[in-house]
């Protein structure tokens, strides 16, 4: 079976694609699934950092593309997992490096040997996302509960049923799932945050996940290690669920309620 | 050996290429993370060496790289490299000169 | 649906406010995103019949979507004060990004592994 394109796309920046995307790739690959994960923000690369692989880097996507160097010099295997591999970009080049045929002869290439090809798009809706975006299978619309991220998250999801392949060659449309990120149940109690159910019904699209705001997003971003690898982490416990109903299991929304004091922070350490 | 050499006194920041084309190369400030810093000929860096640098990048094997501080990403001279993780830990964060030696890269302390 | 709320009264916080002003916010866009391209197109013909007429230019045209309230408007301007100047075509504004790219010399001949 060819390989899954996923796309980690939201308009808004720093929502949380990245760190998404290293989880959810990280997630599928301790399933069992061949992962491999694709920075396309070529210039202001990150994915490596994200993943602790920046140190072993030779070969970038750009490099593949202009035919300067093979798929396998370029991929980089994860040392926690041997499913999950990570395909790190060009910090030297832009967006225009990235051209749409040579994007779409090295995503067919890994479709041969991967199960999911997970794309961390970069933000905005320029070049470097609509690329990110085109060859999507499945898209992950990441969006933190706040009127901006919001408003960027309806324009993606109005760019990815006109501006993908699959639009323009009248295929089944790309399949979008809303993950929703930085979700904070103390500031929603307060009033202050709007809540999952404002977001589902302004943007009306299936819920794939809520991540709850954690300490340990910013510790796994410190050590390069997604977040996913961390037993104790809410934040990584509720990516595993996100994964668990992308690959169409039933999972109920945890974390939802504002951590109680004393007792049970006392049993369980730190978020 | 090169004839001239290429002089860069600021600091050479992420994304950054620069190519020192039939030269050595001088570098009087950091170079940072996910920068590239290439010559022909030799690359000297009087400050910290985070990024990239490709010394005798048209096939000089005589070609060495210098530098304050080792914290490189990636070192390679004609052709053959080693990425951070490959390089001597006893070394990082120290001068060294870098040199090929039988078609190794050798680090030795300055 | 909103009944519980007449008895109940959402307060005011301001994820209620935010709430509400994207549902406006959006309503608005989704419905521009569907036909916002045929405005120039318009202007333009419009520019090409009232020509025929008039001695027109193209800046004493000037066409407008827009909405107070729940109300859509689309709005035509024609001016005809100025002097018989021959008409100009309204210039399409052309992509203009001139990319010079200087790049440094490809060289670096990659690379072996030592």
């Amino acid at each position: 079976m060819a390989g899954k394109v996923i796309v980690l796309t939201s308009g808004k920046g720093g929502v949380g694609k990245t760190t998404s995307a290293a989880a959810i790739a990280a997630g599928l690959a301790l399933r069992g699934h061949r992962t491999v994960v694709i920075d396309f923000d070529v210039g202001l690369r990150n994915l490596d950092l994200i993943m602790g692989c920046e140190r072993r880097v030779v070969f970038d996507f750009i490099n593949v593309i202009n035919g300067d160097a093979k798929l396998n010099q370029a991929l980089i295997k994860d040392k926690r997992n041997d499913n999950l591999y990570i395909f790190p970009t060009s910090q030297t080049r832009d967006k225009d490096a990235l051209k749409r045929d040579g994007v779409e002869r090295v995503l067919e290439e890994l479709k041969d040997s991967f199960d999911y090809i997970v794309c961390d798009s970069p933000a905005g809706i320029e070049h470097g996302a609509l690329t990110a975006m085109y060859f999507a299978d499945s898209a992950i619309i990441v969006t933190n509960p706040e009127v901006s991220s919001v408003r960027d998250s309806d324009r993606i999801i109005g760019l990815l049923a006109s501006k993908s392949r699959r639009a323009e060659f009248n295929m089944e449309p790309v399949g979008v799932h809303l993950l929703l990120a930085r979700y904070s149940p103390e500031r929603v109690r307060k009033g202050e945050m709007l809540t999952i159910e404002d977001v589902k019904e302004i943007l009306s699209i299936p819920l794939l996940g809520v991540i709850p705001e954690s300490e340990s997003v910013l510790r796994a971003s410190n050590t390069g290690t997604p977040v996913v690898f961390e037993e104790e982490s809410p934040a990584g416990r509720a990516y595993h669920d996100a994964v668990a109903r992308f690959l169409g299991e039933q999972r109920e929304l945890r974390f939802l309620q504002p951590e109680r004091r004393s007792f049970f922070r006392a049993l369980f350490g730190r978020a | 050996m090169a004839a001239k050499t290429r002089l860069v006194t600021q600091p050479v920041r992420s994304g950054t290429q620069i190519y020192a084309r039939g030269a050595d190369l001088v570098v009087t400030a950091a170079v940072s993370p996910g920068a590239e810093i290439i010559a022909d000929g030799n690359i000297h860096v009087y400050g910290a060496l985070r990024g990239r640098a490709l010394a005798g990048a048209g096939g000089d094997v005589d070609a060495r790289i210098f530098c304050s501080r080792l914290e490189a990403e990636l070192v390679s001279i004609a052709g053959r490299y080693l990425v951070s993780e490959q390089l001597p830990s006893e070394q990082q964060g120290f001068p060294v000169q870098i040199a090929l030696v039988d078609e190794r890269l050798t680090v030795t302390r300055n | 649906m909103r009944l519980l709320n007449l008895i109940f009264p959402e307060r005011r916080t301001s994820a209620v406010i935010a709430r509400e002003r994207l549902k406006i916010v959006l309503a608005h866009e989704r419905a521009s995103r569907e036909a916002p391209d045929f405005l120039p197109v318009l202007q333009k013909e419009l520019l090409d019949v009232i020509g025929r007429y008039v001695e027109i230019r193209s800046d004493m045209i000037r066409v407008n979507l827009g909405r107070t309230g729940d109300t859509s408007l689309l709005e035509i301007n024609v001016e005809l004060d100025g002097a018989g100047v021959k008409p100009t075509k309204s210039g399409a504004a052309g992509d203009g990004r001139a990319a010079t790219r200087i790049e440094p010399g490809a060289a670096a001949p990659w690379v072996k592994p030592s």
